[in-house]
């Protein structure tokens, strides 16, 4: 370009050639653009979330351990070469209520001091005064928690609603919350952004819930129990900012200090170790003195009360005593006052016995005396004594000397002896004896009279006697009875005193009874509270023995959930770049070379002429490449100046609906190497299009270039050897079909560049439906339940019947299936480290387990069959592990952090199963023996409803009332989670399908052009032979047409590999794209690039028309 | 009424503010079944003579019949229809579809045509039936030329317009040309227009028509034309 009129003549063929000029530009622009956009974009996200990190000052490294650290710990870290700062913090996962929605929530604990005194200085940059400030969060709306029981919440994550004044309500944890957690609610004071979290569909691996983290609450340290250690340690290391995170700069600038500090790992455990216990131990023995000191004042005071209790026994024994001897005198002075009373009785009576008796005898006498005084008086028939005595005497008298009378007789009659008359005698001896008998009855009754009166005055003596007796006795017993009362008085008195002595003793036994047993239950009491104590302190002092090195790990930002699924989208992004421009660019150079040469045989003549005139070769090939240069320069410079800066935009402002990273101001950053080879390999390929161009018409002798380029010779093709199919075609169609071969190479450009075009069309349309069959083909063909209920383990029969009847309550359960979902980690059997979430499900009932999961292979829709012993893995899962039926799983338990623990368990896998979300493991009862020996609970039951959303809302409600009920998940919920995560691709299939368009109406327009260009001639000569618009339409365009149909049919074959590509490149771990294309999808690619091509003879009609029928006659230049 | 009629047929090109005259005013006849001959220099609107009376270019002013119908005129529309049934045309470069065969290119016109000659006659009347299947790239430059006139005689036009028919040709096989041109007219009774520079064509021409700076300078009738074998140039 050294020479002017050279250079204006390079000036002039662009201004001459305006449109092949702007098609390689735009070709070329395109090409570069979308290659190092492409490749930006997957940097710019690096780059974007590097700048959040940094200034935010997003950890290096962390620690963490299983039995967390002390602040000893975090100066042992900090004095690790290349650690700049170390700042320790407390977290725990809860079940938690916020607002209507359950979930797992990280309680974090956040300096709200440091944080307070940290400035924003943008989104992306927040500045701490304080080194040891990690993890800078950015207040988005409200204020700071100033006490424990006020929290900061993400307001990045995906949770529409979220407003400050909500409250956290903690449910329950993973352990018992007491040693962790102060508060149990928290009310949210104000939302942030944190570095921490950059994806917002899932904040981390859980046990808790459905396994992820969905929300994390900011609170200050005081939050947490005193006695809960930190549980991570977040590090700062040297040199780390000034490298991009994700890239490889990075880890090598973190490799070395993760090194010494992974060297330093098994220390740190032992001196955690020590720290521990030592801490335990003196806790322990805290209390151990204690519970030693409380036993002996337990014992003492034990002591004390026995003793009272003794005392009492001594003074109720003495008491007793007391009343029995009381008792026995009160009997003895009771017999005493019998025998008194008796012998008083007896006495008395005696005294008045005899008194009677006397009276008795003299009153017999008495009547005696009365009867003999009668039977005297009556005999005497005196009527006194005196008169019967003076009677008596008389008779006495008569009879004594009647007697003596008679005895004279007798002693008369005697004296004559014998002689005298015995009778007489006895007559008069008789007489006698009854004078006598008188006699002595006279004398008798005399003295009877006499003894009468004596007797009478006797009686009266008696009587006398008698009655001063009486008297006496009377007096004595009066006396007596005065004795005995007063004696019986004092006696009841006694008694009286001592039944009330009784009472007392008995109510003072009682209490003593009372206070016994209350001893007797205090000394068991404090016997087992102390013993319990004791036993605690014992097991504490077992665990203080048995305490075992800390696990310790160490971990990077790879191991982080949130920054890693964003760092694999970058690199998915980056996969995707390296394929997608690949296209662009073969098209892009077909298109140049093609022009190119287009070009350079329109100026044989014009090469003739200078080579002719003396040109060099150079300097004439100089003019071509002088003017791709331009061309391609151009285009590449506007390309990527346009598409780095567009595309990275898209693809981030896409991401940004999952991801909370920063949008980068603009310009974004333009990455020179990435600029250079674009660019370079954008005008390269031009320019060595141009130059094979060039060359064979450099090669021509000025002579030959001056004469006109033979036409390329027509010749028979294969189809013509069909006879009867040949004949049938018409001219047209016969030239249409001859053309097609005869011109390979602009047969082969169309076709590839049209192929391109659909294949990127097909790809953008694949895409769609590759990301909406996830949600189509799971929730519906596969998944048949729409709610899956979460019991918690220790959950009983009775909860499970309550669940059940609330769910039958609602009326429009069609079904449900207990199952036990355990969350674990599945690898294959080789032993690789590469292990996968997945989703362990045990069915209860495997025979029936088919109707809430259809299992079934993708391809063939035959049914797995599943029973007790069956393992069933999806397929994602098996692609991702590379196993195959018959082959084995390991299953491997997940600790808190998420990380594999244990040996794992084999398992043979049985079946592969399609299926989109998730990875699962459906394993038989049997089956799943291995792995657990015991009999699952089947917690969770998967729900079949007919439910709208407002009924699917009111019975998540009425579940959460149920205490056993841990989790309510509605299908719809992560139906609506994965809408708006994928979303972000359909953006891409956006922009695709806008590139595969520009590209398709370029290539198109571009080869339309040339092709018209190159047959000017034979369609002026057909308008002359009298063709009209429309046949000469027909003629050039069905060729065109059918190249295109060919070229889109060939994209839809390129497409379905592409797409293929693109789809497993971009999926994520946990999900399964839809491997199909849909026909609509194919239909679509079709249409549109035969829509573009239409569209492209539309608008070259014109040119056929302008065709100068002169043409014709000029010659062949 | 002659076949042809020219009458005071104007062409004036617009280029910028300069208008060209390339006819201007030119008047002349043809009879039916006359071979004619257009003759002049370079730039003498011969060829503007020629693609008027093809039906490749209408005229500024003027009246330009064939067989008593008007072209100058006509519509775009009937202007095809006028080139595609009454003209047949034959380029100096043949203008034959390459990717066609002999055969074929004959085809090709007479399939748009309402009443066709056959095309495999046409062929073996220019003396190609052996050649018939070749492509225009496998037969020299008269046979091309003569399978470009078998074309233009397949459509059965009313009048064969040739420019510079024998230009891109050598002697020997130009004479053979302009040979079956003059036997097409002797024999089929057609009238033929020859447009060329070569005053030696003036021989065998029944019809001889100069041209200069637009305008027709000539007419001249030829009694006896020479056959196309005896003329020299």
């Amino acid at each position: 370009m050294a020479a002017s009129p050279f250079t204006a003549s390079v000036w002039r063929s662009i201004r001459s050639s305006m449109g092949r000029f702007l098609a390689i530009t735009g070709i070329v622009a395109l090409g570069c653009g979308f290659l190092a956009g492409l490749q930006m974009a997957g940097r710019d996200m690096r780059l974007a979330a590097d700048r959040w990190f940094d200034g935010c000052g997003l950890y290096d490294l962390r620690i963490v351990s299983t039995k967390g650290f002390s602040d000893d710990d975090a100066a042992r870290v900090s004095a690790v070469e290349g650690v700049t700062a170390v700042m320790p913090s407390s977290s725990v996962d809860v079940m938690a209520r916020i607002g209507n929605e359950q979930m797992a929530v990280r309680v974090a604990s956040l300096d709200m001091d440091a944080a307070q005194a940290a400035t924003v200085a943008s989104a992306e940059r927040v500045d701490s005064p304080a080194a040891s400030y990690l993890n800078r969060v950015r207040l988005t709306a409200g204020r700071w928690p100033q006490s424990p029981d006020e929290c900061l919440l993400d307001g990045d994550a995906a949770m529409p609603g979220l407003e400050v004044g909500d409250t956290v309500e903690v449910l329950y944890g993973m352990d018992d919350l007491d040693g962790t957690l102060s508060s149990r609610t928290f009310t949210v004071v104000g939302l942030m952004s944190s570095p921490s979290y950059p994806y917002t569909g899932n904040f981390g691996t859980t046990t808790l819930g459905d396994g992820s983290v969905k929300q994390v609450a900011y609170v200050p340290p005081s939050a947490f129990s005193d006695d809960y250690p930190w549980t991570t340690l977040y590090l700062g290391v040297d040199g780390a900012a000034a490298a991009v995170s994700g890239e490889a700069s990075y880890d090598e600038a973190i490799s070395p200090t993760r090194e010494a500090l992974s060297a330093r790992l098994g220390e740190l455990a032992q001196a955690r170790l020590g720290d521990l216990r030592q801490e335990a131990q003196s806790k322990v023995d805290d209390a151990q003195q204690k519970l030693d000191q409380e036993r002996e004042d337990a014992t003492s005071q034990l002591a004390d009360a026995k003793s009272q209790l003794d005392e009492a026994a001594q003074q109720i024994a003495a008491g007793e005593e007391r009343i029995s001897s009381g008792k026995s005198q009160l009997e003895d002075g009771k017999a005493q006052l019998a025998q008194k009373r008796a012998s008083a009785r007896a006495r008395l009576g005696d005294a008045q016995g005899q008194i009677d008796a006397n009276r008795a005898t003299l009153d017999q006498k008495r009547q005696e005396l009365e009867a003999s005084t009668a039977a005297l008086l009556a005999q005497t028939g005196s009527s006194s004594l005196d008169g019967a005595s003076a009677a008596l005497a008389a008779q006495k008298e008569q009879a004594s000397a009647a007697i003596d009378a008679i005895e004279q007789q007798i002693a008369a009659l005697e004296a004559l002896g014998d002689a005298a008359d015995p009778a007489t005698l006895e007559a008069l001896r008789g007489q006698l004896a009854s004078t006598q008998a008188s006699l002595e009855q006279v004398s008798q009754a005399l003295a009877g009279a006499d003894q009468l009166s004596g007797a009478q005055a006797q009686l009266a003596d008696g009587q006398a006697q008698l009655d001063a007796a009486q008297a006496q006795l009377d007096q004595e017993r009066a006396s007596a009875q005065a004795q005995l009362a007063d004696a019986q008085a004092t006696l009841d008195q006694n008694a009286s005193e001592l039944t009330d002595a009784e009472d007392q003793l008995a109510s003072s036994k009682e209490s003593y009874e009372e206070g016994l047993t209350s001893y007797q239950e205090q000394e068991a009491d404090a016997q087992s509270r102390l013993d319990d104590a004791q036993a605690k302190i014992d097991d504490a002092q077992a665990k203080v023995d048995a305490l075992e090195v800390p696990d310790v790990y160490l971990l990077d930002r790879t191991q982080d959930e949130g920054v890693e699924t964003y760092m694999q989208d970058t690199r998915r992004m980056d996969g995707i770049a390296d394929v997608f421009p690949v296209f662009f660019f073969l098209v892009a150079a077909l298109v140049a070379l093609t022009t190119m040469t287009r070009m350079v045989e329109d100026d044989r003549v014009l090469i003739g002429t200078l080579k002719a005139l003396g040109y060099s070769k150079g300097r004439i090939a100089l003019r071509y490449l002088a003017y791709a240069v331009i061309a391609s320069l151009g285009g590449a410079i506007v390309g990527i100046a346009v598409l780095s800066q567009a595309l990275p935009a898209i693809v981030m402002a896409s991401y940004g609906v999952i991801y909370a990273v920063p949008a980068m101001a603009w310009p974004l950053p333009v990455d020179p190497a990435v600029a250079l080879v674009a660019g370079g390999v954008g005008v390269g390929v031009t320019l060595v299009a141009t130059w094979g161009a060039v060359v064979s018409s450099l090669r021509e002798t000025p002579a030959r270039l001056m004469l006109p380029l033979a036409p390329k010779p027509g010749k028979r093709i294969l189809l013509e050897r069909i006879r009867p199919l040949w004949n049938r075609l018409s001219f047209s169609w016969k030239v249409t079909c001859r053309n097609m071969f005869r011109y390979k190479r602009r047969l082969a450009m169309t076709v590839a560049g049209v192929a391109g075009c659909t294949a990127l069309l097909l790809v953008g349309f694949g895409l769609h439906d590759a990301i909406w069959d996830i949600i189509d083909c799971q929730y519906g063909p596969i998944v048949h339940y729409d709610t899956t209920v979460g019991l918690k383990d220790d959950a009983t029969d009775e909860d499970m019947k309550a669940v059940e009847g609330i769910l039958a309550a609602t009326g429009q359960v069609t079904r449900e299936d207990r199952v036990q979902e355990v969350t674990m980690r599945a690898g294959a059997s080789d032993g690789a480290s590469d292990t996968l979430h997945a989703n362990a499900v045990v069915p209860q009932d495997a025979s029936t387990f088919a109707g809430a999961v259809a299992l079934r292979n993708r391809v063939t829709r035959e049914e797995i069959p599943f029973d007790d012993g069956s393992v069933v893995i999806t397929e994602k899962l098996a692609t991702r592990l590379g196993i195959a039926v018959g082959d084995t799983v390991v299953l491997r338990e997940v600790d808190e952090a998420g990380n594999a623990t244990g040996d794992g368990h084999a398992l043979t896998v049985s079946g592969i199963c399609e299926n989109y979300v998730g990875n699962s493991v459906y394993v038989g009862r049997e089956a799943w023996g291995k792995v657990d020996a015991d009999e699952p609970p089947f917690s969770t039951i998967l729900v079949a409803t007919t439910l709208d959303a407002d009924g699917r809302t009111a019975l998540s409600e009425a579940l959460h009332e149920e205490g056993a009920v841990s989790t309510v998940a509605s299908s719809s919920e992560t139906i609506e989670l994965y809408r708006s995560m994928l979303a972000v691709v359909d953006a891409v299939v956006v922009v695709l399908v806008v590139s595969a368009a520009a590209l398709a109406f370029i290539v198109l327009y571009n080869l339309t052009n040339i092709n018209v260009a190159e047959r000017v001639r034979e369609i002026a000569s057909l308008r002359v032979l009298g063709f009209t618009h429309r046949e000469v339409h027909a003629y050039i365009f069905r060729e065109i047409g059918i190249t295109a149909a060919i070229g889109d049919a060939v994209g839809l074959l390129l497409g379905t590999w592409l797409e293929n590509f693109v789809v497993t490149t971009a999926e994520v771990d946990y999900v399964m794209f839809g491997r199909t294309i849909h026909a609509t999808s194919y239909g679509f690619a079709f249409a549109l690039t035969m829509g573009f091509t239409l569209l492209v003879m539309l608008v070259m009609r014109r040119h056929l028309d302008a065709v100068d029928m002169v043409e014709s006659l000029k010659s062949i230049d | 009424m002659a076949f042809v009629e020219f009458k005071d047929v104007c062409k004036t090109y617009r280029m910028g503010s300069i208008e060209v005259h390339a006819v201007a005013g030119m008047s002349f006849d043809i009879e039916e079944g006359e071979l004619c001959v257009i003759v002049g220099p370079s730039g003498a609107g011969k060829t503007t003579v020629l693609n008027m009376l093809g039906g490749m270019d209408a005229c500024t002013s003027g009246t330009i019949l064939l067989a008593g119908r008007e072209v100058s005129g006509l519509s775009e529309r009937d202007l095809t229809l006028y080139r595609r049934h009454d003209i047949g045309f034959v380029f100096q470069f043949y203008n034959l579809v390459q990717n066609l065969t002999a055969l074929e290119n004959v085809e090709l016109a007479s399939q748009i045509c309402t009443d066709p000659l056959p095309a495999a006659e046409m062929l073996d009347e220019v003396g190609l039936a052996s050649r018939k299947d070749m492509f225009p790239a496998q037969l020299s430059g008269g046979e091309q030329q003569r399978v470009a006139i078998a074309r233009a005689l397949a459509k059965n036009p009313k009048l064969l317009l040739c420019d510079e028919p024998t230009g891109a040709l050598d002697y020997v096989t130009g004479k053979q040309i302009l040979g079956l041109l003059q036997r097409t007219c002797r024999e089929r009774g057609r009238t033929v227009a020859i447009v060329t520079h070569n005053s030696a064509f003036t021989q065998i021409a029944d019809r001889v028509i100069r041209v200069r700076e637009g305008r027709a300078e000539s007419v001249e009738t030829n009694a006896r034309p020479l056959d196309a074998a005896e003329v020299e140039w």
